[in-house]
């Protein structure tokens, strides 16, 4: 007999009644939620410690999850708040610095190339997403890296869904953008 | 240490806020929101009472640019304020039920339409007759009118048939004679008026009583008597007084 697997929200429920289910959602999560942290700002250790911030402000406020969107959404929106947070807090006059290892993290995955149109290079989709404003990477990292649907990224981002499909677009455009630069800087040298 | 047991350390040093706190939280922004709408509403109907009963579109024969004369005239204030709490109610109500996964443009659209129906309501059912009645409500409906600026808010038009001291009488258009009081005691007006002279007459109305604010006299070019914008609903604001 096939054992019923628990849904995050279910687990979500009986949080106020049982700690220790909390923890089967930080197993759940923990590692995708500081791999997302860790692609918006930059920095790993710093996203082990917004991680942590994360999953704390998620338990104090558990009893205010409505079931009426998706855990995975609630928790990645305070993920998203986190480190739009901390972006402002620590780089409101320069660009986000990027450590070299998560710089590597982001082309892991040759299937990610395919999905982000006609890319050959990985290292220049690297330099590209990099040099990305914040709010471009992060609604690329949660459409092409997390494979989020409209409705959750609308959720995580408390943005109207029609608006979703646009800002991806844009997010795209600009990537390229960035990328043909980059392509013809590397042709002229 | 692993991320996982640095998190349940962290956790296990406190407790989840209990559910009345957001429950609360949410009543009291509910609350917040539909206290800010009565408001709007409110104001929105002043707005409306104001433009509809002031007529700010009354032409004024001989002004050049008289149209835009008749908007410093509207009630800038209140807009103002129904604007600024419109904002209020947006951004209170977009992220309480899910309503940032409409599109903006329709949350507004909803906010202008329960705006203009709670107005045409409170209009039906009698409301602005009674808060008008309210001396600080009577001060702004009065305020907010620009009662006495110049050449504000005709009342009538016409020809003059008699003088009598501080009295006049004014034939209009429609043939109907017009008592008209002014004080020149307080004021210059009608103080070169002459019996044949065709005047406008701002004031307040009463029967065929007028207190006239300002009588001026009507360029010989003028074609004609002015309509407001909306005669059927433009009652002067003799009850205010």
């Amino acid at each position: 007999m096939r054992k019923h697997k628990i849904s995050d929200e279910e687990l979500a429920a009986f949080t106020l009644k049982d700690k220790e289910r909390f923890n089967e959602l930080v197993h759940r999560y923990a590692n995708k939620i500081r791999s997302y942290i860790a692609r918006i700002i930059g920095g790993w250790q710093e996203a082990e410690d917004l991680t942590q911030e994360v999953f704390f402000k998620a338990y104090r406020h558990i009893a205010s999850f409505n079931p009426n969107m998706k855990f995975s959404s609630w928790l990645y929106r305070i993920a998203h708040n986190e480190s739009v947070n901390y972006i402002k807090k620590h780089y409101r006059y320069k660009t986000v610095e990027f450590d070299e290892g998560i710089k590597n993290k982001f082309t892991d995955d040759e299937s990610i190339l395919e999905k982000i149109d006609n890319q050959i290079d990985s290292q220049i989709i690297k330099m590209g997403l990099v040099e990305l404003d914040p709010r471009s990477r992060e609604i690329l990292e949660l459409s092409f890296y997390e494979e989020k649907s409209y409705l959750e990224i609308a959720d995580i981002l408390e943005i109207s869904v029609n608006s979703v499909g646009p800002t991806i677009m844009r997010a795209k455009e600009r990537l390229k953008r960035i990328i043909e630069e980059k392509n013809e800087f590397r042709r002229k040298n | 240490m692993s991320l996982e047991e640095k998190i349940s350390a962290k956790i296990s040093q406190t407790e989840p806020k209990p559910k009345w706190e957001f429950v609360g939280e949410g009543i009291a922004k509910d609350i917040l929101a539909a206290v800010l709408i009565i408001v709007a509403i409110i104001l929105f109907g002043i707005i409306g009472y104001i433009i509809s009963h002031f007529g700010p579109w009354e032409r004024l024969p001989g002004q050049p640019f008289y149209f835009w004369h008749s908007l410093l005239t509207l009630p800038w204030e209140m807009i103002l304020s129904v604007g600024v709490l419109c904002a209020l109610i947006y951004l209170i109500i977009r992220k309480a039920h899910f309503l940032y996964r409409l599109s903006p443009i329709i949350i507004v659209v909803g906010i202008l339409v329960i705006l203009g129906l709670g107005h045409l309501i409170a209009e039906a059912a009698g409301a602005h007759e009674t808060i008008a009645r309210f001396a600080p409500a009577k001060k702004i409906y009065l305020t907010q009118g620009r009662i006495l600026s110049p050449n504000r808010g005709l009342v009538t038009s016409g020809t003059v048939k008699a003088i009598d001291g501080d009295d006049i009488t004014v034939m209009d258009v429609y043939g109907k004679k017009w008592q008209v009081e002014i004080n020149t005691t307080k004021s210059t007006i009608g103080k070169d008026l002459k019996v044949g002279d065709k005047v406008m007459i701002n004031g307040i109305k009463s029967g065929n009583i007028i207190k006239a604010f300002i009588i001026k006299k009507i360029p010989a070019n003028w074609r004609g008597q002015t309509r407001a914008l909306f005669p059927k609903i433009s009652r002067r604001i003799t009850h205010l007084y």
